[in-house]
């Protein structure tokens, strides 16, 4: 059923707004780039933990996004409204009397397209302010009033673990992001590219020089690179960057791993810990310790077996 | 539409025996506000009014103008409010002492102030139901109070507010 009434009418008749079975598509008038970026990612999260099928674009139900002063006049910095098309209307960012990013209000906000109604006790849930960087994104409460909203829905190609990250790579920290947490092997005959942001140069010298000497043993093709598009890449940031809050972390959709790893202690060794995140195994730059790991991806030291390691600059020779 | 022609019906038929005054045509009116906001902000208003009374007192028309603040309720938003409207209802009941009147004011409200220490002005068009009672109190003054006065506001977005007012009528 499609409801025409206003908001109140449907909070008091309890009519739904949305028939998640079939397409929702959003159409986004006059946006900014960084505001439809960040609404088209927050619908893929919903597609991704609940199975929704928010679209980009006209479709037989839609929701429009478009910007609204009215709505900044109710101290709001976006709402939900009923009718055809539903809408989403946002109060310009300019006018914001609080201190929000975009993707969370936007997520939030589709979750009363997709028919919940009301706020939870919850502020980590998706609809009050939402969590953390690298923790789940949804929370069990957001499940619930979902499936309550949604009696029967069951949602297609659902991922039972979509995590929250602070932004997404390579938008200048403007664009929210979420990661369907998958681990799979990554492939060590091809090459992978390692982005680092947020570490001072003394770091990036020596988790050179680490890599290099992974590759050295190893043969992997391990690269420091931020502009090649190689399908297998990791970003690689301090906690400071990511809001992953001090500790080590690991995330990875398919090809693409994201680390939350601290900056060095000073130790040359240290970078080998960050590395054998980026390949989901712990490393410490011993190699004694660090072969049996290898071994676990299938990778023997292949390269050379018989490096000598600089302890100042990191830097290894093959003595054969 | 049936709810109107019952009204319209009841005010046309109303005693016309009534004891009201002879020649009271134009009234000045100063009210209070108290606007609850539904999905918008709250509004607290002082305004004043011109009405008219048309066919043996038995329409009114008027033009009222109101200054007041809008805040919600969180005090996040704190904005001032001008209210121009245009009114026109029916006198329900008209005795001495108490009169019943319904109608209807249509017009706009001007949102204006700093959001964010930005700028801020908008226009909505406004829609109101104003049921009335007026007591009088001395031969040329009643007592108004208006005790639900649902408002639906629309600039893109719609949003409501429920009223209620009490002034004070000044028969020319």
């Amino acid at each position: 059923m499609r409801c025409s009434a206003l908001v109140l009418a449907t909070l008091l008749l309890g009519c739904r707004m949305s028939e998640l079975d079939a397409p929702i598509g959003i159409v986004m008038r006059d946006l900014s780039d960084q505001d439809a970026e960040n609404l088209v990612e927050s619908a893929r999260c919903w597609n991704l933990e609940l199975g929704t099928q928010f679209v980009v674009g006209p479709d037989e139900q839609q929701v429009e996004a478009f910007y609204d002063k009215f709505t900044c006049s109710h101290g709001a910095a976006a709402q939900v409204q009923a009718g055809w098309p539903m809408r989403i209307a946002i109060c310009p960012q300019e006018y914001w009397v609080t201190d929000q990013e975009p993707f969370r209000v936007l997520s939030h906000e589709l979750g009363h397209v997709a028919n919940i109604i009301g706020h939870p006790d919850n502020s980590l849930a998706v609809m009050r302010s939402g969590g953390y960087p690298f923790t789940p994104m949804f929370t069990e409460v957001d499940r619930q009033m979902f499936a309550d909203a949604n009696p029967g829905f069951a949602g297609v190609d659902r991922c039972d673990g979509v995590v929250r990250r602070a932004v997404r790579p390579g938008t200048n920290a403007t664009i929210g992001h979420c990661v369907c947490d998958r681990e799979e092997p990554l492939d060590l005959d091809q090459s992978i590219s390692i982005v680092l942001g947020g570490y001072p140069e003394t770091y990036v010298s020596r988790f050179q020089a680490a890599l290099d000497c992974t590759n050295l043993r190893y043969g992997t093709q391990l690269v420091l690179d931020d502009s090649a598009s190689t399908p297998q890449r990791a970003y690689v940031r301090p906690p400071g960057t990511d809001s992953c809050d001090g500790a080590r972390k690991r995330l990875q959709e398919h090809g693409t791993v994201y680390v939350c790893s601290p900056a060095s202690n000073g130790s040359t060794l240290f970078p080998y810990v960050a590395i054998g995140e980026v390949l989901g195994i712990w490393l410490s730059g011993n190699w004694i310790t660090d072969d049996p790991e290898l071994a676990k991806l299938g990778r023997a030291p292949i390269g050379c077996t018989d490096i000598v390691r600089d302890e100042v600059t990191g830097v290894c020779m093959c003595q054969q | 539409m049936r709810c109107s022609a019952v009204v319209l019906a009841i005010a046309l038929t109303s005693s016309a025996s009534s004891a009201e005054p002879a020649g009271e045509p134009n009234r000045v009116v100063v009210d209070g506000a108290q606007e609850l906001g539904v999905v918008s902000s709250t509004h607290s208003m002082l305004t004043v009014s011109y009405a008219r009374r048309l066919w043996q007192q038995r329409l009114y028309a008027e033009a009222r103008l109101g200054s007041g603040y809008a805040y919600d309720l969180l005090e996040t938003v704190g904005l001032g409010v001008l209210e121009v409207r245009l009114g026109a209802g029916v006198v329900l009941r008209r005795d001495r002492r108490v009169e019943v009147r319904i109608g209807w004011r249509v017009g706009d409200t001007y949102l204006h102030g700093s959001l964010n220490e930005q700028p801020f002005g908008l226009h909505t068009f406004a829609i109101q139901l104003a049921p009335t009672v007026a007591v009088r109190l001395a031969s040329s003054w009643r007592l108004r109070i208006t005790p639900v006065a649902p408002t639906l506001y629309w600039n893109q977005t719609y949003a409501g507010s429920m009223g209620l007012e009490a002034g004070v009528e000044y028969a020319l």
